[in-house]
């Protein structure tokens, strides 16, 4: 190799340092000396910069960088004010054999180590990748500046969005509880006027009226349980149940809708799934529910199968597949990935217009997902007809026994007993009244909280039926101020609400009620409470 | 040309002209409230939407438009987001210009889609440069008289700006603008 000067290596390297063969400086090009600010002229190499690469040993008197040519050189000055990347190549000054380091920025290091470093255009040569690689380094920071601005953007509008939606849940869950307080009264009020003489006619027309309060008390309640599950209210609730009950329970609720249209519901519980799990009994129940009230609605004929399986198990837990087949008109390929959308409807191919609020399936999907299970749909070929199933991983419960099932007598037990009813809504009072009533109860009514404090300074009562939502004093509040005031004196308070998810029963148990009625109010559930306080 | 073009443009108008002008010219020029992303190359077609939407708006010609928006870009979008780069080009509006070049060589040889434009300094007296602007767009012409009077103030050296010379050709625009440096 031809050796070059330092003024034809600068052509092509904008820093150039010439070294002697004792590695002392003997040349140094004028850009590099001024970054450097202190002479270096006749100082061994290694008393100016320190060499990070390659590895040499500077007290070796044989040393010659001259052997280094393949490898690439990094240094930085010893005031670690600039860095350098570079190559030696032989040189040649006033006739003198002499090594040249030819070098440019060591942008790498110069990042790391010198604060706000700025390269000139004028330390770089042409032909230089390290300028290149300087203006990726600059566009790699304003394209990771973009994400983050756009993440953030991003996230705003999603918390904005999310807000608009639970603002929008919210609402709807508000406006489906008013709606339900009237609908509660109607159902009581259907419920009370079968047990009055009627003719044939006005029992026809009692049946519709029956018929669309249901259906509409059914919409409200979906719309409930989508808001409670958008919102996150609606939580687990883990206890023993028998899962054979519950399914006949279903059956039992369902078999008249089917066998309106004339459809048939058979059930197989394969032997092998225990009788007593643990789990939450009322989300499997309305998962099943809805599964098989939508197979009842899509099909006109055949049978409606509910089969549960146990599909793999251990000592401590058992796979349980659930599904309801049916015989309907089936459900086109395209439409089957929408199926568990929110609000997502169609009629079925072959059958009238359905009504429909598109929730059932996704509030099912909700239900399995939070249970931790799976959901799906799959036609039943070769034959026509869906099957709709979900699997479940339930733990085998220690409880073996019925003793703690549900078991009250629900007739009409007659009980010498004064109850106050407490509630805004005179509707609902009187449904009450008169259901209680049959009971053998002697029944007063008083429209407000505070109108129920005051009746404790006269008679005697032996329970009050304390509704929760009233304006002004809430009937949390109210028993809070009987029992403050009359202490064990005080009658058995019954809170009486729509409201009565685990939470809500522990707040109200919190809060010194004795017991929960759900509304809307049904005989049975009267029985039962009575037959726990006054029994 | 990249998304930082356009994103300056934006910023021009909204703080030169207002929210509800630049609302104005985004439905006119039909573009989409969405961020664009400045490392992205995105169709010349968009600029020169905004610009003759600008135009129509703000009730100037699409070259004071443009002036304008050169001088927005060195003064403000450069000097506030890139300032560091400018500092680099060189101590002078000359230095700055020779190496804009260079710097532009390297950008076309480092990123996808680039085609920026050549600047050629050429001094002819001491106080005289001619600048050799070529582009494949066509148009821009007083876009650059309004970056070089931004570069003007943002070295403080006042210049007289004339052009020299403007062909128009299938291969793009090339204008050579004589440069004078007044004396303060």
């Amino acid at each position: 190799m031809h050796a070059v000067t330092p003024t034809q290596c600068e052509l092509f390297y904008p820093f150039v340092i010439g070294l002697d063969e004792e590695n002392k400086i003997v040349y140094i090009s004028e850009r590099l000396n001024a970054k450097l600010k202190h002479g270096c002229d006749g100082k061994r190499f290694d008393k100016v910069f320190e060499l990070n690469r390659p590895r040499v040993d500077w007290e070796d008197k044989n040393l010659k960088l001259a052997e280094y040519s393949a490898n690439l050189f990094l240094f930085s000055n010893l005031n670690g004010t600039f860095g350098l990347r570079g190559q030696v190549i032989p040189g040649t000054l006033n006739g003198r054999s002499i090594v040249l380091i030819a070098a440019s920025p060591w942008l790498t290091w110069l990042n790391e180590n010198v604060e706000h470093f700025q390269p000139n255009f004028f330390d770089f040569s042409v032909q230089d990748a390290q300028l290149d690689l300087n203006l990726h380094l600059q566009a790699q920071t304003i394209m990771l500046d973009d994400m983050q601005r756009l993440t953030e953007q991003l996230k705003r509008a999603r918390d904005e969005a999310q807000d608009a939606d639970r603002a929008k849940t919210t609402f709807v869950s508000h406006v489906s509880h008013e709606l339900r307080t009237p609908l509660t009264g109607i159902t009581g009020l259907i419920d009370l006027m079968e047990d009055q003489p009627l003719n044939q006619e006005s029992l026809e027309l009692l049946d519709t009226l029956r018929t669309s309060s249901n259906y509409l008390m059914h919409i409200v309640n979906q719309i409930l349980d989508f808001s409670r599950m958008k919102d996150g209210a609606d939580r687990l609730s883990i206890k023993p149940f028998n899962l054979t009950s519950t399914v006949k329970s279903t059956i039992a609720i369902l078999a008249p809708q089917a066998a309106i249209k004339g459809l048939k519901l058979s059930v197989f519980v394969s032997p092998n799934v225990p009788k007593w799990l643990d789990g939450d009994v009322f989300k499997i129940g309305k998962s099943l529910t809805n599964l098989i009230s939508n197979a009842i609605k899509y099909s006109d004929t055949g049978i409606i199968q509910v089969a549960i399986l146990a599909t793999e198990e251990n000592a401590s837990a058992i796979n349980l597949s659930f599904s309801v087949s049916d015989q309907g008109p089936g459900i086109a390929a395209e439409d089957r990935p929408l199926l568990f959308r929110e609000f997502w409807t169609k009629d079925a191919p072959g059958t009238n217009k359905i009504a429909s609020t598109g929730l059932g399936l996704s509030i099912t999907r909700g239900l399995v997902e939070q249970m931790g299970g799976q959901i799906g749909m799959r036609p039943a070929e070769p034959s026509p007809g869906s099957i709709f199933w979900f699997d479940l991983t339930l733990t085998r419960s220690k409880q073996t026994d019925d003793s703690d099932q549900n078991s009250v007598e629900t007739g009409f037990n007659q009980y010498s007993a004064r109850l106050l009813i407490v509630d805004d809504n005179s509707v609902n009072r009187k449904v009450a009244n008169l259901m209680f009533k049959k009971f053998g109860l002697s029944i007063d009514e008083v429209s407000s909280g505070e109108d129920a404090i005051a009746a404790m300074d006269e008679p005697q009562y032996d329970l009050i039926l304390m509704d929760i939502q009233m304006p002004r004093i809430d009937g949390i509040e109210a028993t809070r101020l009987i029992r403050e005031k009359h202490g064990d004196r005080a009658p058995k308070i019954i809170a009486w609400s729509a409201n009565c998810t685990d939470e809500d029963v522990i707040k109200y148990r919190k809060a010194g009620l004795d017991d929960v009625l759900t509304k809307p109010v049904n005989k049975k559930a009267i029985a039962e409470i009575l037959n726990r306080i006054l029994g | 040309m990249y998304g930082l073009i356009h994103r300056s443009v934006r910023d021009m108008v909204l703080q030169n002209h207002g929210t509800g002008n630049w609302e104005k010219i985004r439905a006119i020029a039909e573009v989409g409230d969405e961020e664009l992303l400045a490392m992205k190359s995105y169709d010349d077609s968009i600029i020169l939407s905004l610009v003759s939407a600008a135009s129509e708006i703000l009730e100037i010609t699409s070259d004071q438009c443009l002036d304008e928006f050169g001088q927005f870009w060195i003064l403000d979008t450069a000097a506030k987001q890139y300032s560091e780069m400018i500092d680099g080009f060189g101590p002078s509006i000359w230095a700055l210009l020779k190496n804009l070049d260079h710097m532009h060589d390297h950008m076309t040889s480092t990123f996808h889609g680039y085609d920026p434009p050549s600047f050629f300094l050429k001094q002819t007296k001491h106080n005289t440069h001619l600048v050799h602007y070529r582009s494949s767009r066509q148009g821009l012409t007083p876009f650059v008289i309004g970056l070089l009077k931004g570069l003007a103030i943002h070295f403080n050296t006042p210049i007289d700006i004339s052009i020299e010379q403007e062909t128009l050709s299938p291969e793009g625009h090339h204008t050579v603008f004589r440069i004078r440096e007044r004396k303060i």
